[in-house]
């Protein structure tokens, strides 16, 4: 089994013509620099905690001093597996407020391979990197009412590495199974913290990571000694169930005028033909036609979605680039100052092409039975940027729609809510749909990068989701 | 008609009084009276202190809050010294070109013209039908000298107004004004310290630096701390 296993694997492998990127390929794109001057030496937890040395190793772990870098901070490695020398990258930030009691939020980015690194930069970490290389701070970072815990996933994403080509994830098992090890060692690190809630977070393909992990954490605790205090899941813009997205794409991208009639059609067709090879489990013949219509990672011609509009970004209609700020991060973590502040040395920053390689078969398959499992038992907030085209709000009330959970009919029953702010805003911040603990967010003017769109709207309402705040108008 | 025609003691040619400048030469003097900072600095002193035989002038912020200082705006516009015969022709001036541009020059450039939150909108004709406004999370007014919030010093009111109405403060605001409904309540300076508190539970020490921790760190006393925990 485990030989029939790597030779589909191996096949796959030489099936790949050139470098490509993850399904949702040029954001998190990018290219580690030689760095220059002492960039330190990488820091590998996993010993200390062996041999029990848990105060030392945390206290190497603290990020070092870098001007803007004014945060109480830890980052470092954690071995995840030693037979491959599986490496997980974790920056830590202690909340600036009440840090004993902040609930434990444990941020996962897309991709796949696309590291944390970028929602700490880009749209809820404490610091912001300029184009000329400094940091300034955030308006309204997560960090500032809860503990963060950012990690690059899986294993080869980011900072993150292995030595063996075995030590890939190449499905949502291998991810869940290498991030529970990882959290396991963290909360031996800051045992402090293992009683207060923990979230897992995530946005994108993380839609897949983040039901994987709090699954394996679900089934976990009844049987280990070491529980996690697992409370709920949010999700962003969540990849979790590609076969309802991808059935609604066609008609989507008509009705906000980005395809014409003809060309819906064509959409329509291949969107169809796709999920014929979904519901056939031909995972690669499906992942291909998506590649060609949408993504053009596989390809090296551009993709039909970006000749018929001229776009190439699908993550905010109201753009046809991404903006250029959001890659200021990769050069910054060239720098060897930084490098050795967060304690990664030389290694490689990866920009995922290898991590998406092994994960293409995972690519359209669904996750929907975890997720539903944990729509039984916790907290869970699905939220949207309503100017999203990859994971449309839309598309993912359809895929919710067909779910059939504990709170099926009360979901389908829900009133929209419409929520501001502040009572006395003019703006509305979006739409919610509330059964029970689960929540449907879909935020007005953000697109998939939904807290680097509207930063505000998207710190209250994870705060009022983590907080259990609800959504009626706060009075000022 | 230049005013240093009329008003000798304030514009003398060595010194401008109203701006604060000296004028070593006279090309220096020559350029300075001339210039548009000089011309909406002079325009904004003979607002607050009216000349005679002029429109009489209101304090932007009347100190006694009396309304006999109140200059009727039907009969008299005191920025565009303008007198006018009704109140229809009073009206028509405020929601023209040119009391507009005048209110520009007078704001100066960097800040663009913003028809709901002009910090000179006492001038403007009392609007009887608008509703009062409720005050919004994202204003948290500090006083004139000093926005405790944003750590901002101003030299006058105007500047002041200026800060309380940009971007930096409102957002500033508005996340202690979310920061409270998670019951967490902060003074104004104190959601800033925070960034500021360093502190060693193994030792029992604060530290007021990142550097300064990490130096702690690095030290005799928690080294040797460190090994007997």
């Amino acid at each position: 089994m485990v030989g029939a296993m790597w030779k589909v694997i191996v096949s796959l492998v030489l099936l790949m013509p050139g470098p490509c990127d993850g399904l949702f390929r040029s954001l998190y794109r990018s290219v580690s620099m030689p760095p220059k001057g002492d960039s330190g030496q990488p820091l590998f937890l996993t010993p200390y905690i062996e041999a029990g040395k848990i105060q030392k190793g945390r206290e190497l772990s603290l990020v070092g001093p870098f001007p803007g870098l004014n945060m109480k901070s830890y980052a470092g490695f954690l071995t995840v597996n030693k037979t491959y020398n599986s490496n997980l990258f974790f920056w830590f930030f202690p909340a600036q407020i009440q840090p004993e009691d902040a609930p434990v939020v444990l941020w996962l980015q897309g991709g796949p391979g696309g590291s944390s690194m970028f929602g700490l930069f880009v749209e809820h970490g404490p610091y912001v990197v300029t184009s000329n290389m400094t940091l300034r701070d955030r308006d309204f970072p997560w960090t500032t009412t809860l503990s963060m815990l950012y990690i690059d996933n899986p294993v080869g994403t980011g900072f993150s590495f292995t030595d063996d080509t075995h030590g890939y994830a190449v499905n949502e098992d291998d991810v869940a199974r290498d991030l529970y090890s990882a959290l396991i060692q963290f909360f031996q690190i800051f045992p402090e913290y293992k009683n207060n809630d923990f979230y897992v977070t995530g946005e994108s393909y993380a839609g897949k990571y983040v039901p994987a992990i709090a699954h394996l954490i679900h089934s976990l605790n009844p049987v280990r000694e070491v529980k996690i205090n697992l409370n709920g899941i949010a999700i962003g813009d969540g990849y979790s169930d590609p076969e309802s997205i991808i059935g609604g794409y066609a008609e989507f991208l008509y009705q906000i005028g980005l395809l014409d009639e003809k060309q819906k059609k064509y959409f329509q067709k291949q969107c169809h033909e796709c999920i014929e090879h979904i519901r056939k489990q031909n995972w690669f013949e499906a992942f291909e036609i998506l590649d060609k219509l949408l993504d053009g990672d596989l390809t090296s011609d551009p993709s039909y979605f970006q000749n018929v509009t001229g776009c190439s970004n699908y993550y905010n209609f109201l753009r046809c680039t991404e903006p250029e700020d959001q890659l200021y991060y990769v050069k910054f973590l060239s720098l060897p100052e930084v490098r050795q502040a967060i304690h990664v040395g030389n290694q490689t920053f990866n920009d995922g092409t290898i991590v998406e390689k092994y994960l293409r078969e995972d690519t359209v398959q669904s996750v929907k039975p975890w997720l539903t499992e944990i729509m039984n038992n916790y907290k869970v907030l699905i939220y949207n940027g309503q100017l999203d085209i990859i994971v449309a709000a839309a598309l993912t009330e359809r895929s919710l729609m067909g779910m059939d959970w504990k709170g099926s009919q009360e979901y389908k029953k829900a009133e929209k809510k419409v929520w501001k702010i502040f009572k006395s805003d003019s703006e509305v911040a979006g739409y919610i749909r509330q059964a029970g603990d689960f929540h449907q967010v879909i935020i007005r003017g953000g697109g998939h990068i939904l807290p680097y769109d509207q930063p505000l709207r998207a710190f209250d309402m994870i705060n009022r989701f983590i907080y259990g705040k609800g959504w009626d108008p706060y009075v000022g | 008609m230049k005013s240093s025609d009329i008003d000798q003691d304030l514009f003398t040619d060595s010194y401008c009084k109203v701006c604060s400048a000296q004028l070593i030469s006279e090309s220096q003097r020559v350029a300075h009276y001339e210039s548009r900072k000089h011309a909406s600095k002079v325009r904004l002193y003979y607002m607050l202190h009216p000349r005679d035989g002029g429109c009489p002038a209101k304090r932007l912020r009347s100190e006694n809050g009396s309304d006999a200082d109140m200059v009727d705006k039907n009969k008299c516009c005191t920025l565009c010294n303008m007198s006018f015969t009704s109140a229809v022709v009073a009206d028509s001036h405020y929601q023209g070109k040119i009391h507009a541009k005048r209110l520009k020059l007078l704001l100066g450039e960097k800040t663009p013209l913003k028809t709901t939150a002009t910090p000179l909108s006492p001038l403007k004709p009392p609007r009887m039908d608008t509703a009062p406004v409720v005050a919004s999370p994202y204003q948290r007014r500090d006083s004139d000298r000093y926005c405790g919030l944003c750590a901002a010093w101003f030299n006058n009111p105007l500047m002041a107004q200026q800060h309380y109405d940009g971007k930096k403060h409102k957002k500033n605001a508005a996340r202690v004004a979310l920061l409270e409904q998670l019951g967490t309540t902060l003074d104004m300076g104190e959601l800033r310290g925070l960034r500021r508190n360093y502190r060693c539970t193994i030792c029992s020490v604060s530290l007021n630096s990142i550097e300064q921790y990490h130096a702690h760190l690095k030290g005799s006393k928690h080294q040797t701390n460190l090994k007997n925990k």
